[in-house]
């Protein structure tokens, strides 16, 4: 048994085990899982927007080799049906994500200056921003990956454990961070609704003036009712987005009187998943502080 | 026609060396690790990982839930685990240290798939046993 499991590892050593990802974040937790025995062919790529994302032609040649598809899940990927349509019978695609408690927006703690009936209870996507949510996400690809490949076990197994260690202490960095902005202006104002998993994993109240969508369109009405919200609750900072318009946000920063912090990663299209997360709660903590 | 002195001397420990390879297989087996649950195949299963943090090296220590044993070998921190989806899950933990430890803690983790994380600290002092109750409101 152990002879044929070196030969595999032999085998598959030689020529590195095919995957493929379809979002920047789950491409650094293949990498950090899989190390030097996966090639991963990204597929978007970091400072794509993976909402707007469809995979074209090219794109599909490039997953041929690809044993596994590897997915963000919860509707991130509305393109995942036809995808599959697309695949060779022996690839399979894996959304990370399916094992993560799903949140759902919800209308009473939250402001929706556009369209509150299209967004509330809605599955929000945007799952990897707690960090104890991406520590679930890296086991999904430990196991998937044991499974495709059983000779590297060992290999997957401490490279999770690993990765998931480094999770669990910034997972402890950011509540360190958190801890120093007092309680009452822990209020978190963004353009979409891509914090919701962050708010409530660690103890802010949110307000997305956009909804989930970043491209969503926004009624006056609406819109007047949270300014007055924001203004009565002395708002000090409001959070614009790398990939979402900030003219609305702008607004209404103009309007209560606070002040527009830096632009913060929402959709998580960038390289390092640990980069990101300090990169946002230190703009949030410098903020709101 | 004479047999050489190793043969000879050899040659009566056969019958005995054919006994013994079985013998041998038998315990020489893989110690007892888990209890498989033996439900009926309509039972819906619920995957979960269960997983451990302890402050000081256990000797033993073994989690029960739905007539099933899993036991945490030194070193191991987590385990891919199947239970009845039910909204109430009650585990008995069990574990010892060895002497010289001090009273210790373990924090057992249950990430059951779709729903949110329960978690449990339990303290001990040479050994523990303790029942624990993880519920979801749906």
């Amino acid at each position: 048994m152990r002879i044929l499991a070196l030969f595999i590892s032999l085998i598959i050593g030689a020529d590195g085990l095919d995957v493929a990802s379809l979002h920047p974040l789950i491409t650094d937790a293949l990498k950090q899982v899989g190390g030097n025995r996966l090639n991963v062919v990204e597929v978007v790529k970091p400072g794509a927007n993976v909402h707007k994302f469809q995979p074209r032609a090219s794109d599909i040649k490039n997953m041929n080799n690809a044993r596994v598809i590897f997915a963000s899940g919860k509707k991130l990927e509305p393109y995942l049906a036809d995808l599959r349509d697309s695949l060779k019978p022996n690839q399979l695609i894996v959304e990370v994500g399916r094992t993560i408690p799903s949140q759902k927006v919800s209308k009473e703690d939250q402001i929706y200056t556009c369209c509150p009936n299209h967004a509330v209870g809605g599955i929000d996507p945007h799952w990897w921003h707690n960090v104890r949510n991406m520590e679930r996400a890296v086991r999904v690809i430990e196991k998937e990956l044991i499974r495709l490949d059983p000779a590297g076990k060992s290999i997957y197994a401490a490279n999770s454990k690993a990765a998931r260690a480094r999770l669990t202490q910034l997972d402890r960095w950011v509540k360190g961070q958190v801890a120093s902005i007092p309680r009452g202006r822990r209020h978190l104002v963004t353009a979409h609704a891509a914090f919701g998993y962050f708010c409530k994993g660690y103890g802010f109240k949110a307000s997305f003036v956009q909804g989930l969508s970043a491209q969503g369109e926004v009624s006056t009405s609406h819109l007047a009712g949270a300014i007055q919200q924001l203004r009565k609750e002395a708002i000090p900072m409001v959070f614009p987005e790398q990939t979402a318009n900030p003219k609305i946000l702008q607004q209404i920063a103009k309007q209560t009187g606070a002040k527009v912090g830096n632009p913060l990663i929402a959709d998580g299209s960038t390289p390092s998943y640990q980069a990101m997360i300090m990169a946002n709660v230190e703009s949030i903590v410098a903020g709101l502080k | 026609m004479t047999r050489s002195p190793l043969t000879a001397t050899l040659l009566p420990l056969a019958p005995l060396a054919a006994l013994g390879w079985p013998l041998a297989k038998v315990i020489n087996q893989e110690p007892y690790q888990q209890t498989k649950v033996e439900k009926s195949s309509s039972t819906p299963l619920l995957q979960a990982d269960l997983e451990i943090k302890a402050a000081h090296p256990f000797k033993m220590l073994e989690v029960s839930a739905a007539d099933t044993t899993w036991i945490f070998n030194a070193g191991e921190d987590i385990k891919t685990i199947y239970l009845p989806k039910d909204l109430e899950l009650i585990f008995t933990v069990t574990a010892t240290w060895p002497e010289g430890i001090p009273e210790s803690a373990i924090l057992l983790t249950l990430k059951p798939d779709g729903r949110p994380d329960r978690n449990h600290t339990l303290w001990g002092f040479l050994e523990l046993t303790e029942e624990i109750k993880f519920t979801w409101d749906r």
